[in-house]
């Protein structure tokens, strides 16, 4: 298996491109985005037709017209884009870049259609919000009465957040892409930079076949889980598939408002967990444990770090809740402390407890542990979000590295080396561009959790909420509520859409779209210059 | 990687099956022994009342 480890590089060769590309920038570049995004946004119209069909089974007519409106919406839209920006050129590189990004925003204007006509929702933007939540996989959510949400909308809600985590634009490379090289960089600009398979097209479609092999074992393990807690059969087959979704996407949508607490079942929890554990392991480990190569799993960095990371944050979590005895049993700090922490790391955001007994009962200690997990995520190219545990492994073995120059002579070579699909020697570059993406996580965390001062929320619960946006967790303290300011929602939904896309596609789609006004300006200056 | 592919080709699907199986499980027990080592943590500063 050959793994392309970028880690983010490619925003080095990206921001070379945009520059040199600045003045020679056309209309038909704008053309070529908007003839893909078209593209995918019909790719995407087509996934109407599973609730679509659940509302015809389940009798929802109501709901079925607003799918339909909403599929004829998005079909109009995606072909206008397709026939008036028709061209033949080929993408380049930042082409796929920008498209990755804008398709993104897009999406979630067209696609929150449904969502609007429900009548769940006070506002648009509300509707965007949940719409970006649920492509993210983060799982915050502005809806109202979600308790009595039709069955068809549930499964609208949790078949995004299933496509978001496998990638909107990874679900249009499987379905209609032609095989050539270009399609890489739609690939990479959603967060996902290493290929299962020569061919980009090949590992979409794997990257498919295993999230449905999964969909299949999940959801009868919890569907058999549901009928054992008193669940009629109609009822543990929707939850299973609806839980399944959102715990391997690590999504943390739920189709009840109290969350997974809803079911209060310690087998449920279980299930849950052994899901989004494995959900937001990394494809190629999934493939290589598929095809044979099961001991990746424990010597493979990433796994390696998500172990040491996670035991460290659940020592300080179980102190910090011990310390204001919390839970007085073993069996509810495990169920209430661990399963959040779990749920945080993996950036699932599965919740047990009610979003204000976190803000109330849990103290700063074990909320800082919550807020480091949500910040540190899962594992690169999978469904979890965060900075990820391949960073922190690549930034701790340069701490390593950078120790043992120090205290070996100045001429001695020392190369640190680490297990990742075979062993590699860990470069100056990775480094490097390790370090620049967490330092833009932490920017952006830092500006979403001022902007929660700002908006009249205490420091901590301020900084919980953005480090849940921007790692796509979706555990909430309860500021994230219809009636928070519409700044605020607007700030999240970007930091949910950086998140995701780990910054290279948006800094794309700010070069590309800024290329337009210096471009024109440098051109008026040199007209009158001459 | 092509090796790969062209010995997953060569299988029979029941064996095929089998390796997807064992692949599945051992994914599965991974997340079981990571619960069971944080409980065991959980447990050891529950059971121990560690205070700084």
């Amino acid at each position: 298996m050959r793994i392309d480890l970028r880690l983010g590089l490619s925003i080095q060769v990206l921001v070379l491109d945009t520059t040199t590309m600045r003045d020679k920038r056309k209309l038909d570049d704008l053309k070529i985005v908007l003839y893909y995004s078209g593209k995918v946004i019909i790719g995407e119209a087509f996934l109407y037709f599973v609730p679509f069909v659940v509302a015809l089974f389940r009798g929802e007519y109501a709901s079925a017209l607003d799918f339909i409106i909403s599929f004829g919406f998005a079909m109009t839209i995606g072909s206008l884009l397709c026939t008036v920006c028709v061209t033949n050129r080929k993408p380049s590189w930042t082409h796929g870049m920008v498209t990755s990004g804008i398709v993104w925003i897009f999406s979630i204007a067209i696609f929150a259609l449904p969502y609007w006509l429900s009548g769940h929702y006070s506002s648009y933007v509300d509707c965007m919000f949940d719409m970006m939540s649920g492509l993210t996989t983060t799982g915050l959510v502005l809806i109202q009465d979600l308790d009595h949400v039709s069955d068809s909308l549930n499964m609208w809600r949790h078949l995004l957040t299933y496509v978001g985590g496998q990638g909107i634009v990874v679900l249009a490379l499987a379905i209609f892409y032609d095989n050539s090289g270009t399609g890489y960089s739609f690939y990479v600009g959603e967060g996902k930079d290493e290929r299962l398979f020569p061919s980009v097209t090949h590992t979409a479609k794997s990257i498919w076949k295993i999230s449905l092999l999964y969909l299949v074992v999940g959801t009868v393990a919890l569907m058999m889980t549901g009928i054992f807690e008193g669940l009629s059969v109609g009822r543990a087959f929707f939850h299973g598939v609806w839980i399944f979704m959102a715990a391997w996407s690590t999504g943390g949508f739920a189709p009840m408002s109290q969350n997974v607490l809803y079911y209060h079942s310690t087998a449920i929890e279980a299930v849950s967990f052994v899901i989004f554990i494995i959900g937001s392991l990394n494809f190629a480990l999934h493939d290589a444990a598929i095809k044979g190569d099961r001991k990746e799993i424990w010597r493979n960095l990433e796994t390696r770090s998500m172990i040491t990371t996670l035991c460290v944050l659940t020592f300080f979590m179980s102190w910090g809740l011990q310390k204001f005895n919390v839970y007085p049993s073993l069996m509810a700090l495990v169920r209430k402390g661990f399963y959040h922490l779990a749920s945080a790391h993996t950036t699932t955001g599965f919740m047990t407890v009610y979003p204000g007994q976190l803000a109330k009962e849990w103290g700063d200690v074990a909320l800082l542990a919550i807020i480091i997990a949500q910040m540190i995520g899962g594992s690169a190219c999978s469904t979890a979000g965060g900075f990820k545990g391949m960073r922190v492994g690549i930034l701790f073995k340069a701490i390593v590295q950078d120790a043992k120059r120090l205290l070996h002579p100045s001429n001695a070579v020392v190369n640190e080396k680490y297990s990742y699909h075979g062993t590699r020697t860990l470069s100056d570059s990775q480094v490097h561009s390790a370090g620049l993406i967490v330092l833009m996580y932490v920017f952006i965390f830092a500006v979403a959790a001022v902007a929660g001062c700002m908006a009249g929320y205490p420091v901590i619960q301020s900084a919980f909420e953005s480090a849940s946006a921007t790692g796509n967790v979706g555990l909430s303290t309860g500021v994230t509520s219809s009636s928070m300011p519409v700044y605020l929602k607007l700030i999240y939904i970007f930091n949910m859409w950086a998140g995701r896309l780990e910054f290279m596609a948006i800094l794309a789609s700010i070069g590309f779209f800024g290329s337009f006004f210096t471009g024109n300006k440098r051109k008026r200056a040199k007209e009158a210059s001459l | 990687m092509r090796m790969e592919a062209q010995h997953m080709r060569q299988l029979t699907p029941t064996k095929k099956t089998a390796l997807v199986f064992r692949g599945v499980v051992a994914e599965v027990i991974f997340s079981l022994a990571l619960g069971a080592l944080c409980v065991l943590i959980c447990a050891l500063v529950f059971q121990f009342k560690f205070s700084f």
